[in-house]
């Protein structure tokens, strides 16, 4: 995945050389596994940054939004059932953030609710994946996020 | 138990002419029953929806137009409430013109004639079973409020449940998995059974899972009838999800004509679904043959999933409708006893019937019925 470009290159900024950065929000190690098993079963050469619950994940954010040579993700996968603050209000911040508006959001999650999926929709998520019980099917992760970076 | 503002016991009286609803007032008021003067027929329209016991009203104050917005603000009642009347008459009328007075009447739905002059005892006695009646009525009210509020409880409880008992049984599916791809060369032939009983086990609690959810959900379907749906689409869609079971069956399936109805999609797709499937999984030797007929009968669709499969005993026809219910095993065959109920709970829903007539070894009839 890593685009090899020189950096004087013109007309390409600095962020297409670097790796591209997906904040994972998931507070169930388990889980945090398998995210890991998908991007490497699809060699995808990205940095993973994983944050616990949903303070963690307004907490980076907010410094995303102070800091302006932060770097901001490209994608994030964002669990809907956290701890406290929930997926869906951390969907929210994302979405009235600044610099982070219009970051892909895949939402993860073990809800197949049409509630739920209708709710993250609305909230602005870019897409939904319900985390299957196989472990081949979860891997299939993997595939949606490389499409997402595309 | 449930709220009863204070109004809601108190007697409305309609009576412009002379004295006639203060003499009403002070003789309710004499036996305790608390009660509002309106001037007019407007003003008793908006009194009746801050809520009222019961109402009085002397007919000289009904025009036809009253008798009309009252009967518009009558059809607007929740389910629960029938607004007790007492219509005050004209005394020696002949009684051709006080049966032509009734029909004009005949709008306000529940109401009493009385008399004119009225006798004290008359009016306490006619206004105590108005309130009577009326408290029914709010019994009913909070008797349909917590039947709605338990159904929402049981929409929720399904939804965490689903939500988050689903969580970890996914992650012991999984990583039983994990375990099998990465050390089943460690394990003996023992250990290999234990994990192959774990994971079954965690596969067949989420089949559980999914199960309660939709039952729960079939719990919740509103009732307002939807637009009507050609029945052949959802049930198209059916046996497009069992495909594979079909195929692998060999099983023959005629459909007849579908009817429209007034149900959604999801519902009787689900409930073709489950009658479908079961005709699959409980067949015999021979060939299987299924067979899906619709038709009119008085009032509903009689629609009819017909199969040569194992067929049911006699005592067992209602306990298969019960949830978790099963007559098997799950090694004979898989199942979570959980789709009947569903069926059942969709169907009653929409104010219909299903049942079964079957004969052991002699196949099934299953039968449902939906309001035409």
């Amino acid at each position: 995945m890593r685009v090899k470009v020189p950096l004087h290159y013109p007309g390409l900024s600095k962020m297409s050389v670097t790796i591209p950065l997906i904040v994972l929000i998931e507070d169930s190690q388990t889980d945090v596994f398998l995210v890991k098993e998908a991007i490497a079963a699809h060699r995808l050469d990205v940095e993973l940054h994983i944050l616990e619950d949903g303070e963690q994940a307004t907490g980076f954010i907010a410094r995303i939004e102070s800091d302006e040579s932060a770097a901001c993700p490209r994608l994030f996968l964002l669990d809907l059932n956290l701890p406290r603050t929930s997926g869906f209000e951390v969907l929210s911040r994302i979405r009235q953030s600044e610099r982070c508006a219009s970051v892909p959001v895949l939402v993860v999650t073990s809800s197949d609710a049409e509630k739920d999926r209708a709710k993250s929709a609305a909230l602005g998520a870019t897409a939904y994946f319900r985390k299957p019980s196989g472990y081949e099917a979860f891997l299939k992760l993997g595939e949606i996020i490389h499409e997402l970076l595309a | 138990m449930f709220r009863r503002s204070a109004s809601e016991m108190r007697v409305l009286i309609l009576a412009p002419l002379g004295r006639d609803a203060r003499l009403l007032a002070d003789t309710l008021a004499a036996l305790d029953i608390e009660t509002k003067i309106s001037p007019d027929a407007k003003i008793l329209i908006a009194l009746l929806a801050e809520g009222a016991g019961t109402a009085i009203v002397a007919e000289e104050a009904l025009t036809a137009d009253h008798v009309q917005a009252l009967a518009a603000w009558l059809a607007s009642q929740p389910p629960w409430s029938d607004m007790p009347f007492v219509i005050l008459t004209h005394s020696g009328r002949p009684s051709a013109e006080s049966k032509r007075r009734a029909q004009e009447l005949e709008p306000l739905g529940n109401f009493t004639l009385i008399e004119r002059p009225v006798r004290p005892e008359t009016m306490e006695t006619a206004i105590r079973a108005a309130l009577r009646a009326r408290v029914r009525q709010y019994e009913m009210r909070s008797r349909q409020e917590a039947l709605i509020q338990a159904n929402a409880d049981l929409e929720q409880f399904a939804h965490s449940a689903s939500h988050d008992l689903r969580e970890p049984i996914r992650s012991i599916s999984v990583y039983s998995e994990l375990l099998k791809k990465h050390y089943e060369q460690f394990l003996d032939l023992r250990g290999k059974e234990f994990l192959s009983f774990i994971h079954s086990g965690a596969q067949r609690m989420e089949g559980l899972l999914a199960d309660m959810l939709s039952y729960a959900h079939a719990s919740s379907i509103s009732d307002d009838a939807p637009e009507p749906i050609c029945a052949r689409g959802p049930l198209d869609a059916a046996l497009e999800n069992l495909s594979g079971a079909i195929r692998e069956s060999g099983a023959s399936i005629t459909v007849g004509e579908m009817p429209m109805v007034r149900m959604r999609t999801s519902h009787l797709e689900q409930v073709f679904q489950n009658l479908v499937g079961n005709a699959i999984k409980y067949r015999r030797e021979e060939p299987l043959h299924i067979r899906l007929t619709a038709r009119r009968e008085d009032k509903h669709w009689l629609f009819c999933v017909e199969d040569n499969g194992i067929g049911i005993a006699l005592e067992y026809r209602k306990a298969i409708f019960g949830i978790f219910k099963r007559l098997h095993t799950n090694q004979a065959y898989s199942g979570t006893g959980m789709g009947l109920a569903i069926c059942q709970r969709i169907v009653e829903r929409y104010r219909g019937r299903i049942w079964v007539e079957s004969e052991l070894g002699c196949g099934s009839k299953f039968l449902f019925t939906i309001p035409a």
